[in-house]
């Protein structure tokens, strides 16, 4: 495809995808300062998947934002390292980062319905983020060369090549997220960070446009990390999950040995909380109301939730093999 | 067919339609101007004629010759419905009647002496100010936007709040009264008549000058901030996130994304704002004592001069209709969303 303008820096050195370093995100508010990612940890190797749950307002789509190094004001990035490629992307400059974007991380955004360009046709969008990592002195894309790399893009989505000719309106939600992935897969990029993909479509359409996601990044042997709060759905495209509670990773380990034996509290009530069918009756929800995120107190923040304090930092625990919890051993115990 | 052809003559269709709309609408308004004078049981030529008999001036001497003149035009003594006829026969072929005070002159000639000038004059200025404000807006509205600019148009913009005839009021005082670089008034200097010279030309611009100033600079603000708060609503949309997350360069995130969809009410504005562009400003002509429409039509209901007052409402009816019409037949040009569906 357009592999020979790609500038891939630091080219499968390592089979690190993305090394996220003690990331924080604040936002200043009026009221005072909203710590929305507190402190994020974690990495991924190439081809690896990540489901990243927790309740709405826990974080996530700024954890995403701040990924595409994206956050707006009031937001800022107060700390930490986006690793990818061997570059930590938060000390880019600006027009290195936007360089970053599409070619190295991908973003498919939340809301797939509106997040393309209304009044413009389906193959242009497909095809400016590309004119716009040209290398300079490269001669522009023939009118046959565009068709090609078009058709195959939409194609790769499981797409009619007619779709190039058309404007948004005139997809269906799943389609216009199927052009979505086309897009945020059209350089190949490293890392992919999919935002709550498919919240808003129907539950079988859901369904074939996360394999279709799954898919092309298999193949392209990417890292991604899958954002959604229903943990049932995610959880079955992944590999790994992390949990995160009030802008904090509290678990992050294996798919199968976190459904089997949850280590923190809250993955506990958050597994337990799930809809299956033997137990549909008896429903089990979560005590307490989310943290606001406002003036956090230092230490966890859940045990505020369940009625107990404890004033001290938490300590990152590796639990077993890639397994890791904020544990103190105070309340460990608590929903077992 | 091929779906070319398809389209091509749905668009046809509907091109179609919203003719046979704007003829309505137009038809729809001249039976209320033709109906709603006689509605009030008052005959606003007859009193005319009869204030200016009571006041036993010059006029005596063609006062029969007018009433019979009126009479036989309009067939007053006929049923109404002949009346209405005759009136859309004449309205059919332009034709407005004679004005009563300035008789026997027609409110076709009267309107035509002065249509020129509104037009030249407000159609420019219009465009100006839409060009400039949109662009401004635009600047104003981008995050990206240096901070110079602020300074730069905030105070334009402070200007949307002052009404224009005060503009007006104030460019006269300080560029006409006080530093003598413009006419006080007038379309052109007053000794001259009008002709297609250089000279000439140039007196036109200069008097135009402080009109058009006063009009471009008080809709500029209308123009920006209706820009500036597209540009910043369009900035929190999916979209808009989603381009920047393509790593796509800021000219054309600015261009194909920001402006491209900010731009589409501005040019429905645009759009409404020339169909009132014969009687936009009347207020402007008056002070300036622009030979224009406004001009026109303020004398014209100072003098209670009937036909041409109906004559200019028509004339506004159908360049609303028109620029609606407009609108209608190019929008789905800009804004695929808005497509030529049957009924729409
Ligand atoms: N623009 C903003 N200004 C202030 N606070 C914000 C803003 N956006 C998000 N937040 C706060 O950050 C927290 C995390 O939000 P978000 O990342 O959207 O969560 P999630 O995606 O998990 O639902 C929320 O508690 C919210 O109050
Ligand atoms: S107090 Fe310790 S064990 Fe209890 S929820 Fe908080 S971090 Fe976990
Ligand atoms: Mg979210």
């Amino acid at each position: 495809m357009t592999t020979a303008n790609k500038v891939k820096s630091n080219p499968s050195k390592s089979k690190l995808g993305i090394d996220v370093k003690d990331l924080k995100v604040h936002y200043d508010t009026p009221d005072g300062v909203v710590k929305a990612v507190d402190g994020v940890s974690f990495s991924l190797r190439q081809g690896e998947r990540m489901a990243l749950v927790g309740e709405s307002g826990s974080g996530k789509s700024t954890l995403a934002m701040a990924l595409m190094r994206l956050t707006r004001a009031p937001g800022r990035i107060a700390g930490g390292q986006v690793i990818v490629g061997g570059r930590d992307m938060l000390d880019l400059d600006e027009e290195e980062m936007r360089l970053q974007r599409l070619n190295e991380v991908a973003l498919v955004p939340q809301g797939a319905m509106n997040s393309l360009n209304p009044v413009m046709k389906i193959k242009n969008q497909l095809l400016d983020g590309l004119y716009d990592h040209q290398v300079s002195g490269d001669e522009k894309m023939s009118k046959e060369q565009q068709v090609e790399i078009v058709e195959k893009l939409l194609i790769a989505v499981d797409l009619v090549p007619s779709v190039a000719e058309m404007y948004p309106h005139e997809l269906s939600g799943g389609m216009k997220q199927r052009v979505a992935i086309a897009i945020a897969t059209s350089m190949e990029p490293r890392v992919i960070v999919a935002d709550e993909p498919t919240s808003a479509l129907d539950v079988v359409v859901q369904r074939n446009v996360m394999q279709t996601l799954g898919r092309l990044q298999e193949g392209l042997h990417a890292s991604i990390i899958l954002i959604g709060h229903d943990m049932g759905l995610v959880a079955q495209f992944s590999d790994h999950v992390g949990v995160m509670y009030a802008g904090r990773l509290v678990e992050v380990g294996p798919v199968k040995t976190v459904f089997k034996s949850p280590k923190h509290p809250y993955t506990r009530l958050l597994i337990k909380s799930l809809p299956t069918l033997s137990n549909k009756k008896d429903f089990i929800g979560i005590p307490g109301l989310p943290a606001t995120l406002l003036n956090l107190p230092e230490g966890c923040a859940f045990c505020l939730r369940i009625g107990k304090t404890n004033p001290n930092v938490i300590p990152w625990v590796n639990v077993a093999k890639d397994h890791f919890i904020q544990d103190c051993k105070n309340c460990s115990s608590y929903g077992k | 067919m091929t779906f070319r052809d398809i389209l091509a003559s749905i668009y046809t269709n509907y091109v179609f339609r919203r003719f046979l709309f704007f003829l309505l609408i137009i038809w729809i308004a001249s039976t209320a101007i033709f109906l709603i004078p006689r509605l009030s049981g008052q005959d606003p030529v007859k009193e005319k004629l009869l204030l200016e008999a009571q006041r036993g001036g010059h006029m005596q001497a063609g006062l029969e010759e007018m009433a019979a003149e009126y009479s036989r035009k309009f067939g007053l003594d006929k049923p109404l419905i002949v009346q209405y006829g005759n009136y859309m026969a004449d309205l059919v072929r332009f034709d407005f009647g004679p004005s009563i005070a300035y008789f026997p002159k027609s409110v076709n000639s009267l309107i035509g002496d002065s249509v020129i000038w509104t037009f030249g004059l407000l159609a420019v200025c219009t465009f100006i100010a839409f060009f400039v404000g949109t662009i401004a807006g635009a600047l104003l509205g981008w995050p990206k936007s240096p901070n110079f600019l602020q300074y730069i148009f905030m105070p334009i913009l402070t200007l949307a709040a002052i009404p224009y005839y005060l503009l007006a009021l104030v460019l006269i005082y300080i560029f006409a009264f006080n530093l003598d670089w413009f006419p006080l008034f007038g379309g052109y200097a007053v000794a001259t008549l009008p002709e297609w010279s250089f000279r000439f030309t140039f007196d036109v611009i200069h008097h135009a000058i402080l009109p058009a100033s006063s009009i471009v600079l008080a809709s500029l603000g209308f123009w920006a901030l209706g820009m500036r708060g597209m540009m910043v609503t369009n900035q929190g949309e999916d979209f808009m996130i989603a381009a920047e997350a393509k790593g796509l360069r800021s000219i054309r995130l600015f261009f194909n994304y920001a402006v491209r969809n900010a731009v589409l009410p501005q040019t429905t504005a645009l759009a409404l704002s020339l169909g009132t562009v014969f009687t936009g400003s009347v207020l402007v002509e008056v002070i300036f004592r622009y030979p224009g429409l406004g001009n026109t039509l303020y004398q014209a209901i100072k003098l209670n001069d009937f036909f041409v007052i109906r004559g200019m409402i028509f004339i506004v009816i159908v360049t609303l209709g028109l620029a609606t019409f407009i609108i209608d037949v190019t929008y789905p040009l800009l804004d695929p969303r808005v497509s030529y569906k049957k009924g729409s």
